[in-house]
């Protein structure tokens, strides 16, 4: 998969390659909005990700023009997170944005999503490793023995078993889970998925859930 | 936009003095010219009429007309010393007999006053006795002391003394008239120089007024008692601004001391770990750590971004009606855990609907939540209640507890404002929560109050209007 960065900010920029080549994407990084244009015209990428406050050619001008010859997917970066900001850059053909600051496993998923192009995987049932989950029966057995969730717990573990081996922010669990867009100082999410935890991995040898350091959780089977 | 300078008070007040006095002076002085004109006219008539009388004494001593032609002499002294007297004798048959003016030829077509009869001040007239010249004529019949015989007398008076005096009359109030619209013009100016001194001395003083010397107030005992609203009324402003400009240093005070500590740590514990080689795990826990201090540097500008909309009304609230209950009960869920952690309970209490943006509504029931929690000791209940009447929807958070001492509820919803004043705390929350409450319930035009019993429950309530939509 081959992303395109286009951020004027040096060490934002390094770094948001850095860690996108990490989480497996092939990255180009271009420091101005006409050398992102160039770029975003001249190769096939398969998601641009584009700052909104470039020297030059801003972002809005980047996605207008480039809108005219390519439907790249376009996820925007915006420090102001006034609501007509957003508004124009999804009105100009946008695909998605995030405001500044914003957790890096935000970014990433951010980006996973909008490659599938499409919907999540709603499937009815899952399976990792020997966890079973059934949406619709909303039973969850591991190593066929039943486990009995709270309703959010449930809904917790539901997040986590669709997006399998990507790292999800606390913020974006806390939006997801109980619908709580705003950010916090408590550890809510980090007191649910113990609770999780406690009951999906602790009488098991193979843990599911992991915590990724600085960034959120994510659940996979690990070898 | 001015388009005109504006002029002085004192020259505008100044010139209407002066017109004032110019139409005062100008009514008056007509009426005294009137006045004097009609005076004189009536002098001069009695005059008239007085000689009249004199000129019969002298004609009833004359034996016949003869003797008035020989004895004219008589006549004219009694005529001379009146300036424009003009005298006519006439006999019955109308030949002259005595003419003091030799302008005046004819005789006045007037009645003529019996000789038995006292001519009054009905019976003379104007007589223009020569071209361009009249006078107030009268005339009477006197008897001679030969009774048999009649002479016709008729004394006149030209204007020509009288109008010269009313000239030099009108001349004098005309100038009166100049002079004293001048001069009140001038007092005017004076006065109102004088009279708005209290202004400038309240303008000397609050121009003194400065942003360090904002306690200064102006001198209300000083002010005369016109402009006495007005010095209270600027005072009150003034306290108004000194709160609102200690709030915004302290705030500005506060908001640096909360900067400082995250980038401190940030500084101390990057340039100790880089002092030596350190193990790979070392760097991790120092990353991570940093990690921390940003995401608590974010939370704080995010929270102050909110606050400074908010002030500005810059934060969108769509208003639709909740159920409270439910409303409530997802913010019991989302904090169930951390409650269960630290053995506390939270139970939603009530029913009734609140007219609030979802969103915001969550986030300042949160905030509470959050900081009952915290100060809730292990085996309690913290209490989610919800009160709708006709004129409001209570929200209550209440948790027992140690209490907030009474002199710190008024500033509880103070940015960075904390009860406990060494501000060790301030890792875990950056005090911003209670005024951000206090801001989404202004945005709902509602409000948000505490009240709190030591050692006893303490009770947060927000208190939203009514669904206007449903009045």
């Amino acid at each position: 998969m081959k992303i395109l960065v286009v951020e004027d900010e040096q060490k934002a920029g390094e770094y948001l390659r850095k860690g996108l080549t990490e989480s497996g994407f092939v990255v180009d990084w271009a420091k101005t909005g006409t050398d992102g244009l160039h770029m975003a015209q001249a190769q096939a990428y398969d998601l641009i990700v584009l700052d909104v406050m470039l020297p030059g050619m801003d972002g809005w001008s980047v996605i207008e023009q480039l809108r005219k010859t390519r439907e790249t997917p376009v996820l925007f970066l915006t420090a102001r997170d006034e609501l007509e900001d957003r508004i124009k850059g999804l009105e100009l053909g946008a695909d998605d944005y995030l405001i500044k600051p914003f957790a890096f496993a935000e970014l990433v998923v951010r980006i996973r999503t909008l490659l599938r192009r499409g919907p999540v995987r709603e499937a009815e049932r899952f399976a990792i490793g020997d966890l079973e989950v059934d949406v619709l029966k909303h039973r969850v057995t591991r190593g066929g023995q039943r486990i009995d969730l709270t309703a959010k717990e449930f809904t917790l573990l539901h997040l986590l078993v669709k997006r399998t081996g990507e790292v999800q922010s606390r913020s974006f669990i806390a939006s997801q889970v109980w619908d709580m867009n705003f950010d916090s100082d408590t550890n809510v999410v980090d007191v649910a998925i113990r609770r999780l935890r406690a009951k999906i991995d602790d009488a098991h040898a193979a843990k599911l859930i992991h915590t990724v350091r600085g960034m959120g959780y994510v659940l996979e089977a690990r070898p | 936009m001015m388009l005109h300078k504006p002029t002085s008070l004192a020259a505008r007040l100044a010139l209407w003095f002066a017109i004032a006095t110019f139409l005062t002076f100008a009514v008056v002085g007509s009426y005294l010219y009137r006045s004097l004109a009609g005076q004189l006219e009536y002098r001069d008539d009695h005059e008239l009429l007085g000689k009249i009388e004199q000129f019969r004494h002298i004609l009833l001593e004359m034996p016949g007309t003869q003797a008035i032609i020989a004895e004219q002499y008589r006549f004219n002294d009694a005529a001379a010393g009146h300036e424009g007297l003009i005298v006519i004798l006439r006999a019955a048959d109308g030949s002259v007999l005595l003419r003091n003016h030799s302008e005046a030829t004819g005789a006045p077509d007037m009645p003529i006053t019996p000789a038995d009869a006292v001519p009054g001040h009905e019976t003379l007239r104007a007589w223009t006795f020569a071209p361009g010249q009249t006078a107030r004529a009268v005339s009477a019949w006197a008897k001679l002391r030969d009774s048999s015989q009649q002479v016709q007398i008729i004394v006149a008076r030209t204007a020509s003394a009288r109008t010269a005096l009313l000239t030099i009359y009108l001349r004098d109030i005309l100038s009166a008239i100049l002079v004293g619209a001048l001069l009140s013009a001038l007092f005017g100016f004076l006065i109102v120089q004088r009279g708005l001194r209290p202004v400038r001395a309240i303008a000397g003083q609050a121009s003194a007024i400065t942003a360090q010397r904002l306690e200064q107030r102006l001198d209300a005992t000083t002010a005369p008692s016109e402009l006495q609203a007005l010095v209270q009324s600027f005072n009150a402003m003034l306290d108004r601004l000194q709160e609102s400009f200690q709030r915004l240093s302290q705030f500005s005070a506060d908001l640096a001391h909360d900067l400082r500590t995250p980038l401190y740590n940030l500084t101390m514990q990057t340039q100790v770990m880089l002092s030596q080689p350190r193990s790979n795990d070392e760097y991790q826990s120092l990353l991570l750590s940093g990690l921390e201090e940003y995401e608590r540097l974010t939370r704080m500008l995010e929270s102050m971004l909110f606050l400074a909309r908010a002030d500005n009304a810059h934060v969108p609230a769509t208003r639709v009606t909740l159920n409270a209950v439910s409303e409530l009960q997802k913010v019991a869920d989302y904090f169930e855990g951390v409650a269960e952690d630290s053995g506390v309970k939270i139970v939603v209490e009530g029913s009734g609907s609140v007219n609030a943006d979802p969103m915001l509504f969550r986030r300042a029931v949160n905030n509470l939540v959050a900081n009952a929690i915290r100060y809730t000791a292990s085996g309690n209940v913290i209490r989610l209640e919800a009160h709708e009447n006709p004129t409001q929807t209570c929200i209550c958070v209440v948790n027992p507890g140690a209490g907030i001492a009474p002199e710190h509820l008024p500033k509880l919803f103070d940015r960075f404002y904390r009860a406990d004043a060494a501000r060790s705390q301030s890792a875990s929350s950056a005090g911003l929560g209670l005024a951000i409450v206090q801001s989404i319930m202004k945005l709902h035009g509602g409000s948000a109050e505490v009240a709190s019993v030591e050692n006893g429950n303490t009770r947060f309530s927000l208190l939203f209007p009514p669904n206007i939509s449903k009045l």
